[in-house]
């Protein structure tokens, strides 16, 4: 038992990078690709007034988005791996991870230009702070460098950005559009022949030229600037996170979900937001279906074709075949409208306006007006969107009771029990429904990675601000952490979710081992 | 003896548990009242504080002095130009103490006290206090200053925070705000600006020069901050000094009509506040609210630590120590609801104050008499509003093909071909205005003589043979002397029935000269790149603004098309962009308005867009809300007043 479940974990890790990959692929596939979420200012309405290609050269230099996507993919592995190879990160003060600077590219082509790359001078020894300097010292020291750094990096992604739409489109003035991107930049696959062409063209090449030194120029200062902060980083400013376990190769550290582009924040937070929204609405339906759908099922099995058994049958069947959509809209429009409907219920969000200055258990104001209290209204708001997910869940549980029931209705034990005498009633209780608990149980193990997931229909539609709702905005916006996050930790739940059911598949029935 | 787990054990141990749940729930409740006890401690000191602070200024108050630079003003002969409406010289607003700020020989310009357009309080029945409620569409991520990417964040700054100037909500002439007075070089190469004395920040600190140099250089303008958009926006201004407490210098790159905008439009932050948290560089740009401003109205809790952060809703609280008009209300609330019924069905419940409509709800709206009883329906122009449009790509789809539209002749017929006002009737319900360019009629910018090219679709058809594009083998479709067919796509943002009932009936349209139009929905996302690659034949969205006098440079000139610029259908007319630099170069307002009045004409006769509608703004309000006014700016929360509920009660039963 125990190599199975050991080799089981750690068939997850392939799993996961499989499933990662998938989805890292997909994003980068679709339309807009990676960065588009960046680019989104929201509905129909465009804000006149930015320039695009600045933006889009900065933030794009910012997130790593302009590396090959593989290179993107392992960087990304690389950060939510609990395991780091190498010398470790180190945390700020501020429970930053700050990371060795990546390194810088030269601009495409340097080599045509003729000369060399500006070399970095390296210092004789290494850089060390003073033997008395205090951690505000140190930090201080850090910022400096890392400030100085980010500016004239920025400053060489804007020149380098420049340099190859001026190239690219002296590549278009002399006739060689095969090498030049529908942005009008130059492509990265360019042949060395095609720029030489471009530089001995009379007219094009000084303006190439030119714009080559501008971005060499700032490529010089932004690898001196690297060399500093590289320098600064390298003699240990913080300390450094995570546990050693070789020293200097290999680590454990917490994985870090990185940081949503469209909305700025870590996606552990969003995360953590979000999840417990999702979990009070499932944690309240899913009773509610197991109290309703078991019940009536064993009842069903008992009265089998009975009245009972065809009536409960054609309900559920009917509820779970209505669009879980026009349910919410229905609901909204009876039971919430104020005007169209009874206006009962709550229209959004899981508290009132009031619901913050509240007590938190019912009780009477000073005045003698009731106060709902907000675990009340918490629970009042609850009950549509809660409704809306329960509605549907009956058909499917109660069938399954209902058909491991009669199973066992027709073993050789019942028969035998029924025969010695037992009241019918602890036949069905005692005996039959135990042994019909088997399939229930593991359909609640299927049904817990569901959960966190959310469902987006009844989120969005009830303003939970939830898992659904979540994942849903990070689709439209192509927010690649939030969904790579997301698919990691409901891959890893499900995972062990299956695993679990298999483990106690085997702790319930004697009949199946894994040795 | 046989231990069963009967019912009677059950029932214990669920009451044993109910107990613990209760003793937990209620160690929460007591909590809670702790917290709020703790709160409410903080304010009154916080108000204790401000009363401190004011008794001492009012101590120190030497009116005498100020009387005294006013009349020795008068008598030096500074010339004071005023072009407020009731602005300068009202009562209790000396305009300056001494005027040895000045740079010798420039005038000095002012526009008086900084006041609201029509102040609540002159409002006999009005009655101060109460919660305005408003409900948004979308969710900010954020609304900490400059790190905001959308609308919202802006409403919220607008609140929150102010620049130095402020466009008038009537006149749109900008005006001075947290500036009392300035010097404009003639030459449009620097400010020189004096901040009002009695300016100053919602925790009491004055606005001084510094803060508006730091906010600036410091903090828009530093890499490390994630303000890319502001950058690319604010680039007029090359540097700033500060001359004294309350005087600071701008210095401009070049003599250019919005260097003065620029300088007055972006809002001032407290340095003592926000350098400590751009000390830390990456938790600023992961905070969500960090807003302190100098607005009448401020955010209640803003700390690194607890601070505002979605999903909850945004709570502005007036600002008690805000130097100007006070606002009426106590607070104001945004709430988020994203599904457009959901927000309807809360509005009319009672849920909210305001809402944003769309044309479809308006109407039905419009005719319903016991949802008017109780709502006011709003419907005006403002500044805010922008244009709708379809796009002509003019140069090479994706940089490969040319398309039929590179010909003015095209452009122009297919204009004539599209029924806009069908489409302002039928679609746009009546609401919308017609669009003759990129400026709005309402602004001085736009040529009122120009008149929309009329819907003539035998006359599209002359054009269009004229420039060879005609049946040449009888099968309905035009063709070019190759014998292409004319055919393009017409790139839309799914989403809106609205658009898709356009794009629909265009293709209609075409489809009756004998013009194949095939329909490409798009997701908005996809927007940007299918822009920068220029990867489109036809494309109809909508542009906004947010300042009366818009540059039209960014979209317009052949500059832009480069470099992924806003010029996406590559439209290059060597006319408009001799205007557009003419235009930018003129300082003096109204030979600048004749330049930008023949840039109107060009755009007219070119038709690199064809321009669809002028969009209107539409909001439901309750009966409650008073003294709201439709500004061509558009709504100013701080003159709102809310009437107490009973006689026109925002809730029905």
């Amino acid at each position: 038992m125990g190599t199975y479940i050991l080799r089981r974990l750690l068939l997850m890790v392939p799993t996961l990078i499989g499933m990662t990959l998938l989805v890292f692929v997909l994003i980068a596939a679709s339309p807009g690709g990676i960065g588009a979420a960046l680019n989104v200012s929201g509905g129909g309405q465009m804000e006149a007034g930015t320039s695009k290609a600045q933006q889009q050269a900065y933030l794009e230099d910012r997130y790593g988005l302009d590396a090959p996507i593989v290179v993107q993919y392992v960087r990304w592995l690389g950060r939510v791996s609990p395991v780091k190879f190498g010398r470790r990160d180190l945390v700020s003060p501020t429970g930053e991870v700050i990371r060795s600077p990546r390194p810088i590219d030269p601009p495409m082509h340097w080599r045509e230009f003729g000369g060399a790359l500006p070399e970095v001078e390296q210092a004789e020894t290494a850089f060390a702070f003073d033997p008395g300097a205090t951690g505000e010292d140190k930090s201080r020291a850090y910022r400096r460098a890392s400030q100085g750094y980010t500016r004239v990096r920025a400053e060489y992604v804007l020149a380098r950005a420049g340099y190859e739409q001026t190239v690219g489109e002296a590549l278009r003035a002399i006739g060689l559009d095969r090498h030049v991107n529908r942005d009008g930049t130059m492509k990265p696959g360019t042949p060395g022949s095609a720029v030489r062409a471009v530089l001995d063209d009379a007219e094009q090449g000084p303006i190439a030229e030119a714009a080559f030194d501008d971005a060499i120029a700032r490529y010089a200062d932004a690898i001196e600037g690297r060399r500093e902060l590289k320098a600064v980083f390298d003699a240990r400013p913080f300390p450094p996170a995570g546990v050693p376990i070789l020293p200097n190769t290999l680590s454990l550290a917490a994985p870090d979900l990185g940081m949503s582009f469209a909305r700025g924040r870590p996606v552990l937070t969003l995360i953590t937001d979000a999840l417990p929204n999702t979990l009070l609405l499932n944690l309240m339906a899913i009773p509610i279906i197991y109290f309703i759908a078991v019940p009536s099922g064993m009842l069903a099995a008992t009265r089998r074709g009975g009245l009972f058994d065809v009536l409960s049958g054609g309900l559920y069947v009917a509820l779970w075949s209505i669009p879980i959509v026009w349910a919410c809209v229905l609901m909204l429009g009876f039971l919430a409208n104020k005007e169209t409907g009874l206006g009962w219920f709550p229209v959004t969000g899981l508290n009132s306006i009031e619901g913050e200055g509240m007590t938190w258990l019912p009780s009477t104001a000073p005045d003698g007006t009731f106060v709902r209290g907000f675990v009340l209204d918490t629970l009042w708001h609850m009950c549509l969107p809660v409704a809306a997910l329960v509605y549907a869940g009956f058909a499917v549980l109660s069938k399954q009771t209902r058909a491991a029931m009669l199973d066992n209705f027709n073993a050789d034990y019942v028969r035998t029990a029924k025969a010695k005498g037992v009241r019918s009633r602890d036949i069905v209780l005692r005996h039959v429904f135990r042994n019909s608990l088997l399939p229930i149980i593991t359909m609640f193990v299927s049904i817990f990675p569901a959960m966190l997931g959310g469902s987006v229909v009844v989120e969005r539609v009830f303003s939970v601000p939830g898992m659904g709702n979540l994942v849903i905005e990070a689709i439209f916006l192509r927010d690649r952490e939030v969904l790579l996050a997301n698919a990691l930790i409901i891959g890893l739940v499900n995972m062990l979710a299956l695993l679990l059911a298999d483990v106690l598949y085997a702790l319930a029935d004697p009949r199946v081992s894994y040795d | 003896m046989q231990s069963k787990f009967g019912l009677k054990d059950f029932v214990l141990l669920v009451a044993i548990l109910l107990v613990g749940v209760l003793a937990l729930l209620t160690m929460r409740q007591g909590d809670r009242t702790w917290e709020r006890l703790n709160a409410n401690d903080a304010k009154l000191g916080e108000i204790d504080s401000g009363l401190a602070r004011m008794q001492r200024q009012l101590d120190s108050m030497d009116f005498g002095e100020q009387l005294e630079g006013i009349s020795e003003q008068l008598s030096s002969g500074v010339v004071v130009q005023g072009n407020a409406p009731g602005g300068a010289g009202s009562p209790g607003a000396p305009v300056s103490g001494s005027l040895d700020w000045t740079r010798p020989g420039v005038e000095v310009s002012t526009t008086g006290d900084w006041a609201l357009n029509n102040d609540p309080f002159d409002d006999e029945d009005m009655r101060t206090g109460g919660q305005f409620i408003e409900t948004f569409e979308g969710q900010p991520p954020k609304i900490t200053p400059y790190l905001y990417a959308d609308v919202y964040g802006r409403r919220i700054s607008d609140r929150v925070f102010e620049g130095l100037g402020s466009y008038d909500a009537e006149t749109l002439k900008l005006r001075g705000r947290l500036a009392e007075a300035w010097q404009y070089d003639p030459d449009g190469m620097w400010l020189r600006v004096k901040i009002r004395d009695r300016a100053r920040f919602s925790d009491g600190a004055p606005v001084t020069a510094e803060d508006v140099r730091w906010t600036y250089q410091e903090l828009i303008f530093n890499p490390e901050i994630e303000a890319e958009r502001f950058r690319s926006v604010y680039n007029a201004i090359e540097s700033i000094e500060v001359i004294s407490d309350k005087v600071v210098e701008f210095t401009f790159k070049e003599p250019r009509f919005d260097n003065m905008s620029q300088a007055f439009g972006y809002v001032i932050v407290p340095k003592h506040v926000y350098q400590p948290w751009v000390e830390s560089p990456a938790a600023f740009n992961r905070s969500t609210g960090l807003a302190v401003g100098s607005g009448p109205f401020k955010l209640e809790r803003v700390s690194m630590d607890d601070q505002w952060s979605p999903p909850d809703d945004i709570v502005l609280v007036r600002n008690d120590l805000y130097w100007g008009d006070r606002p009426a209300v106590d607070s104001i609330r945004y709430k988020v609801i994203s599904d457009g019924l959901a927000r309807l069905t809360d509005y009319s419940n009672g849920g909210s104050d305001m809402m944003r409509a769309n044309a479809i709800q308006f109407t039905s709206k419009d005719e319903d008499e016991s949802f008017k009883e109780r709502h006011d329906l709003r419907y005006w122009f403002n500044m805010q509003g922008g244009y709708s449009f379809i796009g002509w790509q003019c140069g090479p789809r994706n940089g490969e093909k040319l398309t039929p539209f590179h010909d003015v002749r095209v452009r122009r017929a297919m204009t004539m071909i599209i029924d806009r006002d069908r489409i302002r009737r039928d679609i746009s319900k009546n609401l919308a205005r017609p669009a003759t360019g990129p400026f709005l009629s309402s602004t001085p910018q736009a040529n009122p003589e120009i008149e929309p090219w009329p819907h003539d679709p035998e006359r599209a058809k002359e054009l269009l043979a004229e420039a060879g594009w005609i049946d040449r083998d009888g099968d309905n479709v035009l063709e070019n002397d190759r014998g292409d067919e004319f055919t393009f796509e017409i790139t839309f943002g799914n989403g809106s029935e609205g658009t898709l009932r356009m794009v629909t009936y265009i293709k209609d349209a075409c489809a009756g000269v004998g013009i194949r139009c095939e329909l490409r929905p798009i997701d908005w996302s996809v927007l940007a790149s299918i822009l920068n690659n220029r990867d489109f034949d036809a494309i109809t969205f909508a542009w906004s603004a947010s300042a009366p006098e818009s540059d039209p440079r960014q979209i317009w000139h052949s500059k832009s098309i480069p470099n992924q610029g806003d010029n996406f259908i590559q439209w290059a007319s060597d006319d408009a962009d001799r205007l557009i630099e003419e235009g930018r170069r003129t300082l003096d307002d109204e030979a600048r308005m004749k330049v930008w009045h023949q840039l109107h004409s060009v755009f007219h006769a070119e038709q690199p867009y064809t321009f669809l509608s002028e969009i209107p703004w539409l909001r439901f309000t309750t009966k409650r809300v008073r003294n709201l006014n439709e500004y061509s700016k558009g709504l100013v929360h701080e003159e709102f007043w809310l009437a107490p509920s009973g006689g026109s009660s925002a809730m029905p039963n």
